[in-house]
């Protein structure tokens, strides 16, 4: 055998040059996770594959339907594994940004392409946890053409509840019995919120005590007592069907012409009806405020345990700043924050997404100021109401004791949590 | 000649199984109407036969169903083979053998049925972590090569105690040691209990939905139900037509491989007195 | 029929009876262990930790993202102080156990016998018979159950067409809700269909020819060979459709949407126990939980047991 000649060594040399190429730069790993549809993931992995191969990383891109999301979430955190990225919602944020699952992001992300409200709205104790990915507002989803047989052609920005409870009225003597003019919304509690804000009350005050009184939710749960006898909203056991899922929500059943919901569901609601909808403000107390805020529908975090917290928070930024992220994102999860992202997607879009933008820029010029974030316990509160409304709908307490049955609940619940 | 009885029988039975059936009938239609209609139509006869959704829903994830029926399969095959033979051994021993403490531990093994699934799964997704087994198939089929599912001992135990003990001593008294017991006398005979297990395994396996959430993260090892699950988003905008296409594709391998294995326990004993 | 005692050192002479009883003795032993050492293994790397670890956590306050902290009895405390979620959780559990239960057993045996007589496409019906059973916790099958039962769902036109009544709103309505859950558990009968089926095949044909050939008719047939004979499938059956009654989840979880509703009358214990842990961040609690559900289901699975001697005939019994 002989020596290899140069030309061999320099052939074995090229060789073995990638080798040592990807040994002297480390990839970074990211995991990024996210509950979603098909849609979604399909466009969220697509962001994921462009950006890891323009940035040199590995990012591992994990979702699920939104119920098992939390379940593994919290084993992950819980097992000390956490993602890097880890989408989040308005409640759970604060669950877990207090109890140190979230790293704070204000020096990482100035994101000086939010407007304040924006940024604010992401912060848990002064300090920015969530980057908001899309913000969507309280709507009232309508089908145009029932609206128009008695003789509504769009929904008044300043609607009354008893002018609604009046159109509602005029449906329901359409096809009574088996078609209402509204969906049953004593038991939502968004709307509940909504309510109380247009009366110049709250859900929650500032350091977590309810902001209303039994006599309040009297008067919501009266309300629809009311409206339920006069057959204007569906009884209770075609109501209480609903535990929130688009698919069983009045509407899409063809029980209901109207819905009480979040502006960038409109699109999925579509999907699974045939009749035209669109989206209104939610109707206020006469005299009130609007009640409605623009919030963040979905946001992304960064895990405090993240071993690469400055990729992590620039892949964060691609998504909400950046035209392509943006662009390959859409209007999917929510109205984008910054203006030049919106003006980005406007021209592309098709009308629904049109109406989603026009909207939340309307809602936010009617809008009040975001209110106090939800305390410990706010989820329990809200299967609260659901339990306590039904149990009033079916008649199995009165109105005054279904009312102070909740007060009393909601504060054993914060107490405790 | 046909009697009254025998059709009564069959009308019956052919009536009750379009009433149990109805269910996966009306999944199976779902899955060719569009997606508008799929919430207010409650018939079972489409009126077209539409297969976007079936073609649309197998590419619709990240990866193709193929793999995530592939994953299934496997996970589901490797479970059955450690399922039945761990778990004859183990009822082996407390069905026939005498030791020690015998009882002391088939009360713990009852016990270790009863403890809901949710509580011990924190503390053994650290174990697993510990381990380094997340994101593998491993802790969904190495324990049950340690029989780790107390059912199905318990479940060969009832049926071994049902064969009588004569076997074994003209066994024993031909100088069989207990493994060759065990090995030709025992599992021939269970031929019935073992295809119950192998079916129920591969059932259980195939739609178990917690473990492969809580162990499997990237989407290239899921298996069906996780995938299934993907389809859905209780707020946002789901795949009704393609979730439904692909539930029902995903009910037939578990189908097909009950109807092989249900022969089994049908065939089931060539043994004098016991055969049918 | 009977069985002898087993094949001793009796042959031995006095002497060496003792030494030879011991060793003979230590030698069953380690069989016996060596047979149950892959279960012993994987009890105590894989369960005896868990377990453990989740009796530890029902004595803390643990939100999954910060470290336990120990509060002794708290949490049992509340459970049987003030917690009315959780005698709720228990009614509805034992009310669904108490109808599923015998029900579901009652038609899978029934089934069986049918099948078992080998009836001409007995196989397919059979097949078919399991089907629900594999549809399990499928998302789509929770929307259908959700169709057919409400106020105008199919259930209820079919009624109003071939008898005229008016049914209730079934699964939106709290007095009846869980109803419709039972039936989805009987709905799935198959598993204990297959089991008995199998059990069936296990009694010999002679003792039926015997038994015709004395004038026995079909039901002291079924009296005196086939139930006596299948007590200890029966036995397993009650056994474990017990348990599984109690650790019932997913069919509450797909159909009320997780929030055991309405007004919590499908709020099965398991799911009281998953909200407590990973909606409301209580593990500790929910731990809690679950250890009163383990001694409960003990308390339960012990007096099956103890009652079997009176009424399950085992083939390797010295009786």
């Amino acid at each position: 055998m002989t020596a290899p000649t140069r030309r061999q060594f320099i052939a074995a040399a090229a060789l073995a040059m990638p080798w040592f190429h990807v040994q002297a730069q480390p990839v970074t790993r990211l995991r990024c996770f996210w509950w979603g549809n098909p849609d979604r993931d399909k466009r969220t992995r697509t962001l994921l594959n462009t950006y890891g191969k323009d940035n040199n990383l590995k990012i591992s891109a994990e979702s699920l339907g939104w119920g098992e999301y939390w379940t593994k979430l919290g084993t992950q955190v819980a097992g000390g594994n956490a993602p890097d990225l880890l989408q989040m919602d308005y409640r759970y944020m604060f669950e877990y940004a207090r109890r140190d699952a979230l790293l704070a992001l204000d020096q990482l992300l100035p994101l000086p392409e939010f407007s304040s409200h924006d940024r604010d709205s992401g912060k848990v104790d002064g300090k920015l946890y969530g980057v908001s990915l899309g913000s969507n507002a309280k709507a009232m989803v309508y089908d145009v053409g029932v609206l128009q047989k008695v003789g509504v052609k769009s929904i008044a920005s300043e609607l009354t509840w008893d002018e609604f409870s009046r159109i509602a009225g005029e449906i329901s003597k359409l096809n009574p019995g088996k078609y209402w003019g509204s969906s049953d919304s004593s038991r939502l509690e968004q709307v509940f919120e909504q309510w109380l804000i247009s009366r110049g009350k709250s859900l929650y005050t500032v350091d977590g005590k309810p902001g209303f009184v039994a006599d309040d939710v009297a008067i919501w749960f009266d309300m629809w007592d009311k409206l339920r006898q006069a057959e204007v909203i569906p009884p209770a056991h075609v109501a209480a069907t609903n535990t929130g899922r688009i698919e069983e929500n009045e509407i899409t059943r063809g029980l209901a012409a109207t819905s009480f919901i979040n502006s960038n569901q409109v699109v999925a609601f579509q999907a699974l009806n045939r009749n035209k909808l669109a989206i209104g403000m939610y109707p206020r107390v006469k005299g009130g405020s609007s009640g409605q805020y623009i919030k963040p529908a979905m946001m992304m975090s960064v895990s405090a345990k993240s071993k690469a917290p400055e990729e992590a928070a620039r892949l964060v930024n691609y998504m909400v700043t950046n035209p392509d992220g943006v662009r390959l994102l859409g209007l999917e999860r929510g109205v984008p924050c910054s203006a030049a992202a919106r003006a980005l997607l406007l021209p592309e879009l098709d009308e629904l997404g049109k109406q989603q933008i026009e909207f939340v820029v309307m809602v936010s010029k009617a809008a009040v100021q975001l209110p106090p974030p939800p305390p410990r316990g706010a989820g329990e509160i809200e299967n609260l109401l659901r339990r306590v409304a039904d149990s009033v709908a079916f008649g199995k307490v009165s109105v005054k004791d279904g009312a102070s049955q909740f007060h009393s609940e909601t504060i054993n619940i914060l107490r405790r949590a | 000649m046909i009697r009254a009885k025998t059709l009564l029988t069959h009308a019956a039975l052919i009536g009750a199984t379009f009433v149990m059936l109805y269910p996966l009938l009306w999944m199976a239609a779902s899955s060719f109407k569009p997606e508008s209609i799929i919430f207010t139509d409650l018939s079972i006869w489409p009126k077209r036969f539409d297969l976007s959704n079936y073609l649309s829903g197998w590419h619709a994830l990240q990866e193709s169903f193929t793999v995530f029926f592939l994953n299934s399969t496997l996970i589901a095959v490797l479970v059955v083979i450690g399922n039945c033979l761990a778990c004859s051994i183990t009822a082996f021993a407390f069905a026939r053998l005498q030791f020690r403490g015998r009882r002391v531990w088939f009360i713990v093994m009852l016990g270790t049925l009863m403890l809901p699934y949710h509580v011990t799964l924190i503390p053994q997704y650290v174990l697993f972590q510990q381990l380094g087994w997340i994101d593998t198939f491993l802790p969904l089929v190495v324990p049950k090569f340690l029989a780790a599912d107390a059912f199905f001992i318990f479940l060969m135990v009832q049926f071994f105690r049902a064969i009588p003990r004569e076997l074994d001593e003209a066994a024993v008294l031909d100088g069989c040691n207990p493994w060759r017991i065990y090995w030709k006398i025992m599992l021939p005979l269970s031929l019935p209990v073992l295809a119950t297990t192998a079916i129920f395994s591969f059932l259980w396996t195939w739609n178990d939905f917690l473990g492969p959430l809580v162990y499997l993260n990237d989407a290239s090892l899921y298996t069906v139900p996780l995938a299934l699950r993907a389809f859905v988003d209780a707020a946002g905008q789901s795949a009704w037509g393609q979730l439904f296409a692909m539930s029902t594709l995903a009910v037939l391998p578990i189908f097909l491989f009950f109807l092989f294995f249900q022969r089994l326990i049908i065939e089931g004993v060539a043994f004098s007195g016991m055969k049918r | 029929m009977n069985v002898s005692a087993p094949m001793g050192p009796a042959v031995l002479g006095d002497a060496h009876i003792g030494s030879h009883a011991k060793r003979a003795a230590l030698r069953r032993d380690l069989v016996g262990y060596a047979f149950l050492a892959p279960w012993l293994v994987g009890f105590f790397v894989f369960s005896l930790g868990p377990v453990l670890a989740s009796l530890y956590l029902s004595f803390t306050k643990f939100d999954l993202l910060t470290p336990p902290q120990w509060i002794g009895l708290d949490n049992y405390a509340r459970m049987f102080g003030s917690d009315a979620r959780f005698w709720q959780a228990l009614k509805v559990t034992f009310v669904y156990m108490i109808l599923e239960v015998p029900l579901k057993l009652c038609f899978a045996l029934l089934v069986a016998l049918a099948l078992d007589k080998g009836i001409r496409g007995g196989s397919l019906y059979r097949a078919l018979f399991y089907v629900p059973s594999l549809l399990g916790g499928s998302v789509a099958i929770a929307v259908l159950w959700r169709q057919l039962f409400e106020g105008n769902g199919l259930v209820n036109q079919v009624l109003l067409w071939a008898f005229g009544i008016r049914g209730p709103a079934w699964i939106s309505n709290p007095d009846t809700s869980l109803y419709t859950l039972v039936l989805l558990a009987i709905w799935q009968f198959g598993s204990p269909m297959i089991i008995f089926l199998a059990g069936l095949r296990q009694v010999p044909q002679d003792l039926y020819e015997a038994a015709s050939m004395d004038g026995a008719g079909a039901w002291r047939r079924f009296r005196k060979i086939t139930l006596p004979m299948l007590a200890p499938v029966v036995f397993f059956n009650l056994v474990l459709q017990v348990i599984e009654g109690f650790k019932a989840f997913t069919p509450a979880f797909v159909v009320s949407g997780g929030t055991g509703g309405p007004v919590d009358s499908t709020l099965f214990y398991t799911l009281y126990l998953y909200q407590e842990a990973f909606a409301y961040f209580r593990m500790g609690y929910a731990s809690a939980l679950a250890w009163v559900l383990l001694i409960v289901i003990g308390i339960f699975t012990a007096i099956s047991f103890l009652t079997s001697k009176y009424w399950v005939y085992y083939e390797d019994d010295p009786r």
